[in-house]
Parts: structure tokens; C-alpha cells; sequence
């Protein structure tokens, strides 16, 4: 059986100047279809690596090393460039952070989402016309007419985000990918966009690919979770199990720098140490440097990212199984 | 539109009267009178004081300059002195002003002919054979001083190869446009070529910026075909710093006009600017250089203008 997209043993690395930086390191993961499966670690993490990797967008220097990208069956690295640009804004679609940045200059909102209906429909000039203004509708753009011929400049930052999410959607993906959709605007406009992600996930029924730095969205939106380290995944559970039992002492760091919403009264925590030169990686875990509970093991050889329960893995040595669990709170 | 137009045309008005009184006063500090070069051996002091009280040139430099500009905004370029005594400039100007014209215009097209094709070709294959060869030809073309690439082609095409159009000289478009076209065909190719390089240079880098931004990647993630990448994502937003050099530098063009003028022989308000200086005719001289400077204002708000026009960021008299 297999799911939406079954990524197996992903190796993406750059080959730089100043050596060949591990980007993405050996992952293996499966999304299944109509999932919202979230992807959370630092800056440097292998986060966008990983989405651009399943988009075969990465470029020189970078190289897609090794593994298989099965998107509904059928592997993406073996696809010609052709072939992808038939699946790419069509089947897999993908949300790019900066949304200013992310949209030509010299070109309407209208005739870009326009043009990707042109390399992926049949409508006619004044259908695909009619069709992106719908969509602007669809994300909640008012006055979508008029707003179609806009410039994305004349937009808003939250509105700009929502012409690039229809411009996403415009040919009902199967898979949409998001890195860091909400970064560049303020939390309300966030949780309007998050909102509009939900529903359209329902109406069109596609799987959602989230990459984000915050725990707090992904608890809201997400029912899997990714944490990524420094190339690697160091834990995957459901959202619920992954809040209540953090296995990798990494995801409790990261659950411990989030502020709490009642009695705040705590210090935040945050993790001590910086994130490993991905060119120069560690021996042993590359956590284990800013890990409190690293041992001699932990510095000399990787751990695998192993079943600790069903649904439940990470890569950490230390995680404790539940039976050993001490100190637990039942 | 209107507001931004007349707000430029205003600005223009202290540039026009900064212009005219530097080249004025530069003119005059030269040393060298048109009298002396009119008398040539027989220089009777006499003779040259009352020469001289005649033309007004005995005036305080001042007082002159004033003269010089009332005469300017009622549209009198003055009297040559020395090029073609007695001839009003506004006529000199105006006989050969159609030629410059003509030879910056011909050079303009042939460098956006060679120019964009290679500068996009080059940033598309960057570090490629064919981006290289371009590359150094450009480098070549900007280090050739045009004056000697044009020796070079009237030694190549009229001396070698015998052709009548390559040695030089002008045929008045009344006696055919594909004469007179051919005859300008060097002259703007000597004077392109460096301006070719330029832009090439320019368009290339501007290609590769252009390339590397993230729109283009959203593009590509939507599945958008690359021949479309290319012209709508990369080429158009490439153009927009293009074009800006392109009219910053139609002085150059203006500039080399003048020596290429000289070097084929063709009767332009270049060859006439020379043969002022060579003859100190002042108000030939100031009225050449004037309307050099006008040509390069208006210039300038032309491609301003254009560049509203492709890059929809910027959009004048307000409105959003």
C-alpha cells in the first residue's frame, strides 16, 4: 500500500567551495492522501531542501543524491524534465514563503495565475481569464475582478499570500506543499490563511506538505509531525502524541522555547549551542553536541530514527521506550 | 502623467542655465579669439580692437554671457564668425543635425541588435563556449577606441575590398536611401560597437540577476514551460535596468558622434563642433554643446518615461 507521497532514503547535498553540505541526509517518510503533514526544525534544518527535492527544483550545486520520491505510485526522480513540468502547478503544487518576492514585478496577479492554467488547461485567453479571477474569489480576495489586474505591488502582504496560494490551487493539486507560508505577515492575517488552507484542503481534498519553524501552527493545523535536524529527521508522531510525549531531546527543547498561554510566568527556554556546520557534521548523533543527555554513545555512533511505539519514531539513544519510562505522570 | 511631465520639464530649466553658463564660460576661458584666427598672419592691433568692439566680444565676459542667453530664449543661436562668416548657427545647426541624428540612431539599432541577442544568449549559457566568446569579444569592443576601429574599416572595406560606401564621405538621402544608408553603415558600426559591449554586458548581468530571483522558481514550481521563464520572468525584468543604461549613455553616443563624424568624413554638428573649436567660432561652438545638452535632457525623460512603462512599480503623478 502506499500513500499520496512516499519518500525513501532522500539525499539531496550541495557541492560548494567549502565542501559538500549535507542538506538533506537519508529520510525516509510517507504522507497519505488528504493529510496535513507538518515539517518543523531550525533555519538550515533540510526543511526546503526537502520540499524543493520532491519539486525537482534543486539546482546546481545541489544534487538529489539518492532514494525515491513516489508521488501516488510513481517515482519523480525518474521522471524527465518534461514529464515534471506536466506534474509541477498541476498534481504538486507548491507556496513560497516571501510573497513579494515570489511574484513577478512586472506582471498582473491576473495574468500569472492566468498563465499557469495556459501550460495546464485547454481554457481559452478569456476562460483562464475568468477562471483566475474565481480563484482570487476562492482565497478570499474581494473585488477579485479588479484586484486581478493588480500589480503585486498594489497588494498587501496578506492578499499578495493569498494570490500566490490560488495561483497554487489553480489546477486542484493533489499535493500542496507550503514552506513558511505566513512568515512575512502579522498573526491575525496567519491565522486567516491558515484558516483558508483548511478549507480548501477539504473542498479539493489534497494532501498539504507544511513547512514551518512554529510548533503552535503546526499543533492547529497539522495531524502528523516532522521534526527535522540539521539534514535529518529526529522524530515523527501524531500531533496529539508528539505534544504529550516528546521523545527526542531536541523536540522538547523546541516545545519548551514556546510560551505558554496561561501562567506565563516561566522562562522560556532555549536551546543552548547553534546548529552544526552541515559541511562538518558531528561523529555520532548530530544533536549530541547541545544534548544534555548525550553519553559516550551518542557522541561515537548515529542513532537510527526507530519505532519506539506504533506511530511513534525518533533518532535518539536516550528516548525512553514507555515501559522504562521513569518519572512519567500517568 | 501630465503632473510628472511638467514637473520634469520645470527641473529642466535650472539644468539648461547651469549647462549654458559652464559651457559658455569655458568657451571663453580657452585661450584663442575667432579674430585672431580670422587675421591670421596680418594681425594689426588696431584692426583686431575694432573687430573685436564690433562682435560685442569687448564686453565684460558677463554682460556677454547675459547677451549670449536673451538671444538663446528668443531662438537666435547667433552669427558664425569664422566657420561660415556671416551664416546664422540656427542654419549650420539645422543642415547638419539630420546626419548626427542619423548616425546615433543607426549605431543605437545596430547595438540593440547585437547587444540583447548575445546578452541573453550569454547569461543562459553562462560560463559556456558561446558565453565566453562573447564575453571577450565584448571586452574587445569596449577597449577599441572607435576612431581606430573606424580606420580600420575604411583600410578594410574601401581601401581592400574597393567598396565606394566604405571610404568615408555622405550621400544626402535625395539621392537614395539605400546609398545613404550604405554610406552610414561603417560609421555606425564603429560607433555601435563600443556601445554594443556595454549594453551586452549590462544585459548579461542584468539576466543573471534576474535569473536567481524567486519568482523565477515560482515559475518554474508551476510548471510554466522555460521559453515563457525566459522572456516574461527573466528578459522582461532584466530590461528594466537595461534600459536606464541604454539612455545614460546616448551622450556617449552624442560624444562619439563627433569623432566618428571627423574620421568618415561626415558633415554633422560633430565635424561642425570641430571645426569651431579648430576656428574658435564661440556661438557655433556654445550652440553645438547646448543643443548636445538639450538632446541628452530630453533623452533622459524619454527613457523615464519607459522605464514607468515596464516597471508597473513605479507609476507617476500618484496614483496607486
Amino acid at each position: 500500500m502506499s500513500g499520496l507521497l512516499d519518500v525513501e532514503g532522500l539525499v539531496t547535498r550541495f557541492y560548494t567551495e567549502e565542501g559538500v553540505v549535507k542538506a538533506v541526509d537519508g529520510n525516509s517518510f510517507r504522507l497519505e492522501e488528504d493529510e496535513a503533514l507538518g515539517v518543523v526544525g531550525e533555519s538550515g534544518s533540510g526543511k526546503t531542501v526537502t520540499a524543493l527535492s520532491i519539486m525537482r527544483l534543486i539546482e546546481a550545486p545541489g544534487r538529489i543524491e539518492a532514494g525515491r520520491i513516489l508521488f501516488r505510485g510513481e517515482d519523480l526522480l525518474k521522471k524527465s524534465e518534461r514529464e515534471m513540468r506536466r506534474i509541477r502547478g498541476k498534481d504538486l503544487s507548491m507556496v513560497f514563503q516571501d510573497s513579494l518576492s515570489s511574484l513577478n514585478p512586472t506582471l498582473t496577479v491576473g495574468a500569472q495565475i492566468a498563465r499557469v492554467l495556459k501550460h495546464h488547461t485547454r481554457l481559452s485567453r478569456r476562460a483562464r481569464w475568468r477562471r483566475a479571477v474565481e480563484l482570487l474569489a476562492a482565497v478570499g480576495i474581494p473585488e477579485p475582478a479588479k484586484r486581478a489586474s493588480h500589480y503585486p505591488h498594489q497588494l498587501s502582504g496578506g492578499m499578495r499570500q493569498r494570490a500566490l496560494i490560488a495561483m497554487a490551487i489553480s489546477c486542484n493539486p493533489k499535493l500542496l506543499i507550503l514552506d513558511e507560508p505566513t512568515t512575512a505577515l502579522d498573526v491575525t492575517i496567519e491565522a486567516q490563511i491558515f484558516e483558508l488552507i483548511g478549507e480548501l484542503k477539504e473542498e479539493f481534498g489534497m494532501g498539504v506538505f507544511l513547512i514551518t519553524h512554529d510548533l503552535s501552527v503546526v499543533a492547529s493545523f497539522c495531524s502528523r509531525v516532522i521534526i527535522m535536524y540539521a539534514g535529518k529527521i529526529v522524530e515523527e508522531a501524531g500531533v496529539h502524541e508528539l505534544y504529550a510525549h516528546p521523545l527526542h531531546p531536541y523536540t522538547r527543547g523546541l516545545l519548551r522555547s514556546i510560551p505558554p498561554l496561561e501562567g506565563g510566568e516561566a522562562r522560556l527556554q532555549s536551546i543552548p549551542g547553534e546548529v552544526p556546520d552541515l559541511i562538518n557534521l558531528p561523529p555520532g548523533c548530530n544533536f549530541s553536541p547541545r544534548c544534555a543527555l548525550a553519553d559516550e554513545r551518542c557522541w561515537q555512533v548515529e542513532p537510527e530514527l526507530s519505532g519506539i511505539t506504533p506511530g511513534h519514531r525518533a533518532a535518539c539513544w536516550r528516548a525512553e521506550r514507555p515501559a522504562m519510562a521513569g518519572g512519567g505522570h500517568d | 502623467m501630465i503632473v510628472f511631465l511638467s514637473k520634469r520639464l520645470l527641473l529642466a530649466i535650472p539644468t539648461l542655465l547651469v549647462a549654458s553658463f559652464l559651457i559658455f564660460s569655458l568657451v571663453h576661458i580657452a585661450p584663442g579669439d575667432p579674430i585672431q584666427v580670422m587675421l591670421g598672419d596680418f594681425q594689426d592691433p588696431e584692426l583686431i580692437a575694432r573687430l573685436r568692439h564690433e562682435m560685442g566680444l569687448d564686453l565684460p565676459l558677463l554682460q556677454q554671457y547675459f547677451h549670449w542667453l536673451g538671444n538663446i530664449v528668443r531662438g537666435d543661436l547667433g552669427i558664425s564668425i569664422t566657420v561660415q562668416r556671416g551664416a546664422s548657427v540656427t542654419d549650420l545647426i539645422l543642415q547638419r543635425f539630420a546626419v548626427t541624428v542619423e548616425l546615433a540612431f543607426f549605431s543605437l539599432i545596430i547595438a540593440l541588435l547585437i547587444a540583447i541577442p548575445t546578452g541573453i544568449i550569454s547569461a543562459l549559457r553562462q560560463n559556456k563556449l558561446s558565453d565566453h566568446l562573447s564575453r571577450i569579444i565584448a571586452l574587445l569592443g569596449v577597449s577599441i577606441p572607435n576612431f581606430f576601429l573606424g580606420i580600420l574599416l575604411i583600410l578594410f572595406v574601401g581601401v581592400y575590398l574597393r567598396k565606394p560606401w566604405g571610404a568615408g564621405g555622405y550621400v544626402p538621402l535625395s539621392r537614395g536611401l539605400l546609398k545613404n544608408l550604405a554610406h552610414m553603415f561603417l560609421p555606425a558600426v564603429a560607433l555601435g560597437t563600443a556601445y554594443a559591449a556595454i549594453i551586452m554586458r549590462m544585459m548579461r548581468s542584468a539576466m543573471l540577476d534576474a535569473m536567481s530571483q524567486d519568482f523565477v522558481r515560482t515559475a518554474r514550481a508551476m510548471g510554466i514551460a522555460p521559453a515563457d521563464i525566459v522572456r516574461r520572468d527573466i528578459v522582461k525584468n532584466a530590461l528594466i535596468p537595461v534600459v536606464t543604461v541604454i539612455g545614460n549613455s546616448i551622450g556617449y553616443l552624442l560624444g562619439g558622434s563627433i569623432v566618428t563624424e571627423t574620421v568618415f568624413r561626415l558633415p554633422g554638428m560633430g565635424n561642425l563642433v570641430i571645426m569651431g573649436v579648430f576656428r574658435r567660432d564661440f556661438p557655433v561652438i556654445q550652440a553645438v554643446v547646448l543643443i548636445i545638452v538639450v538632446v541628452r535632457i530630453a533623452v533622459n525623460l524619454i527613457v523615464d518615461l519607459t522605464y514607468g512603462f515596464l516597471d508597473p512599480r513605479i507609476r507617476y503623478g500618484g496614483e496607486r
